[in-house]
């Protein structure tokens, strides 16, 4: 034993340096490699971490400092407010209510509604049928179109005369809503871009669904149980953890919609009268979501000091919602093994 | 949440030998009859015509004359295929197309190698090294992944604008030479994954910390450094709010904020050069997808590791 040992310590003059799998030199490599190693790791982390000191850090504290205070870009240092732009924004904005009641109808119905369909599809697509490789790829496809571009496109085939989607709809016998120049159906279609570009989504489940082992369901095949029985008393309960995952991703990035939102309203609702930031929320405040109002607030009104505190309660909203996802996780989601 | 390297490493060397078009066979293939196959294919094609119609408008649309773009009815298949979108959109836009193109794709460059080199530092070094507080710190870069970028936005800005930054380049491109943590939780994992005895072996030979990593680490992580740049790539061209906010001098745009503030100014009367110019845009990324189709499957599955 005592040899290994040495043996390790002056491996660099010995030809034969300890081998994998034996405990002692597993313990020796340890405790050897530990020596140096937070100096060693500094060399290595030092990037990262002056970025997350400058980049993250500082301006995460500076932000809960300046929404005390009345910073507007030139006043610096900034005047101390106290909770004021707070108390604004519940008590004397009527634009603070409006982005948070879109965003939060957003949240609820496209987080379901894209998680649902990349389920649906995921089902649909799992396997290894000859030609099952060409759809993923085809529903894949849309996820790829930039966001800008996207919206673009969205707001021209929901057209309601020279657009396709309308044109469907009166084929069927419906009269097509106005979508993105109407208050009422902007976010619904808003909701069917997110659906086109659900690719990703539909992917992360189709790696849950190859983790499930085949044996169970071979095996309640033999019992008798049929395919929705299987689907849900096996592949969902196995699922949970990816859906968990796709729900906390889908939850976090709906809250902070903003790209798609800007676009359709622009490209709908610009008919080439005034350019400018007059579309933000187009049509009539139906699209302000709470990043499309934090951006008029910050970069077109450069009120820093109110900008920050909205970004603060969004923060604390997103931290609590994932706390509180986590804490449901315990009680449906299914890890496997013992629990 | 508990990151374990179990699952991730077998879906890395699942992916790496078998590629993502593959899936395990389930029971509900195999005892398939012949006849519900067809049924299949036609459940699977009524689902595909709605993901594909807003692609086949788009690329019929770029070929329409303007009067055919906004006819009532709409035309599903036209008569007349014309260049003259681009025609009209080159001879008023070309000389910011270039400027555009050229800006998008030096950020875009510059982003994939500062996020590759100083992501990679950071994975080794959170991989490689066994120190009190490791775990500690490494979970901060996943808490960043969840943190909305709106939480630091503002003390960014003024910093940029202390750095007399606001209108160039450098806000875009210089924090990336910190690492991004999406890059630098993907390395870590692989390298996590990679047997301790070359880094041994070749400490053993005298080699410096540095010079394993980058001559015997980098090497080795090729594959997920491929998935990383790729998405390094991919983000920095869709990047909007960040151009938005920062490049506020028009020489500097990139196609995606140039074909939003073409849009802004010119709105629906110019309907034909938007559909061209946004073409333009979008174009580069499905020519990606079909070559790098491979790497960006494999990052979406390797991110859905932090479980």
């Amino acid at each position: 034993m005592s040899t290994e040992l040495h043996g390790e310590r002056l491996a660099g003059f010995t030809e034969r340096p300890p081998t994998r799998g034996t405990s002692v030199g597993r313990r020796a490599r340890k405790r050897g490699f530990r020596r140096h190693d937070w100096r060693k790791a500094l060399l290595f982390l030092a990037p990262w971490l002056f970025g997350f000191i400058v980049l993250q850090a500082y301006p995460l504290l500076m932000t809960a400092y300046y929404s005390v205070t009345d910073y507007n870009g030139l006043n610096f240092p900034p005047h101390f407010v106290g909770l004021q732009n707070y108390i604004q924004a519940f008590t004397d904005d009527p634009l603070f209510w409006t982005s948070v009641r879109v965003t939060i109808w957003w949240v609820v119905v496209s987080v379901r509604v894209t998680l649902a369909v990349a389920l649906a599809l995921a089902l649909l697509l799992q396997g290894t049928r000859p030609g099952v490789g060409v759809y993923r790829t085809l529903i894949y496809l849309p996820s790829m179109v930039p966001a800008v571009g996207a919206g673009i496109v969205f707001a021209w085939i929901f057209n309601p005369s020279s657009g396709p989607v309308d044109q469907i709809l009166r084929w069927v016998g419906f009269q097509g809503p106005n979508w993105f120049t109407s208050p009422g159906w902007a976010k619904p279609g808003l909701v069917l871009l997110s659906v086109w570009q659900v690719g990703p989504t539909m992917i992360i489940f189709l790696a849950g669904l190859q983790a499930i082992p085949a044996e169970l369901l071979e095996a309640a095949m033999i019992e008798g149980a049929g395919r929705w029985r299987r689907f849900r008393s096996i592949v969902l309960p196995l699922l949970t953890p990816t859906v968990f995952f796709n729900l906390i991703l889908g939850m976090i990035g709906s809250f902070t919609i903003f790209t798609q939102a800007l676009a359709v309203s622009v490209t709908a609702n610009n008919s080439g009268g005034q350019a400018g930031a007059a579309y933000l929320g187009a049509p009539g405040n139906s699209t302000l979501f709470y990043a499309v109002n934090m951006y008029q607030v910050m970069f077109q009104n450069f009120q820093f000091g109110y900008g920050s505190a909205l970004s603060v309660i969004l923060t604390i909203v997103t931290v609590l919602a994932t706390a509180a996802l986590f804490v449901s996780a315990k009680r449906w989601v299914f890890y496997g093994g013992d629990q | 949440m508990t990151t374990t390297q179990g699952p991730v490493a077998a879906e890395v060397s699942a992916a790496r030998t078998a590629g993502a078009e593959t899936g395990r066979r389930t029971p509900n293939q195999t005892r398939q009859k012949p006849g519900s196959r067809f049924g299949l294919y036609l459940v699977l094609t009524a689902v595909a015509v709605p993901f594909c119609l807003p692609l086949y408008w788009f690329l019929i649309g770029v070929f329409k004359t303007p009067a055919a773009l906004v006819h009532i009815p709409p035309i599903w298949f036209q008569a007349h295929w014309v260049l003259s979108n681009f025609h009209d959109l080159f001879s008023v836009q070309a000389g910011n197309l270039l400027r555009y193109t050229e800006n998008t794709l030096y950020i875009s460059c510059f982003t994939v190698a500062a996020t590759l080199l100083a992501s990679s530092l950071a994975a080794f070094g959170f991989s490689q090294y066994e120190f009190w507080g490791r775990d500690a710190l490494f979970w901060t870069v996943i808490i960043l992944l969840i943190l909305p970028p709106w939480a630091t936005i503002v003390p960014q800005y003024q910093l940029f604008s202390w750095l007399h930054w606001i209108g160039g380049f450098q806000p875009l491109t210089i924090p990336y030479l910190f690492g991004d943590p999406f890059s630098v939780f993907l390395i870590r994992q692989y390298m996590r994954s990679i047997p301790k005895d070359y880094v041994e072996a070749a400490r053993i030979d005298g080699a410096s910390d540095l010079r394993i990593w980058w001559s015997i680490m980098m090497p080795m992580v090729r594959p997920v450094l491929w998935v990383a740049g790729v998405f390094a790539f991919i983000n920095s061209y869709n990047s909007f709010f960040a151009p938005l906010i920062y490049l506020t001098n028009s020489k500097n745009y990139t196609l995606a904020l140039g074909v939003y503030q073409f849009v802004e100014e010119h709105g629906q009367p110019d309907i034909a050069e938007i559909v061209a110019y946004t073409m333009l845009v979008v174009l580069p990324l499905i020519i990606l997808f079909v070559f790098a189709q491979r790497y960006i499957i494999r990052g979406v599955r390797l991110g859905s590791g932090i479980r």
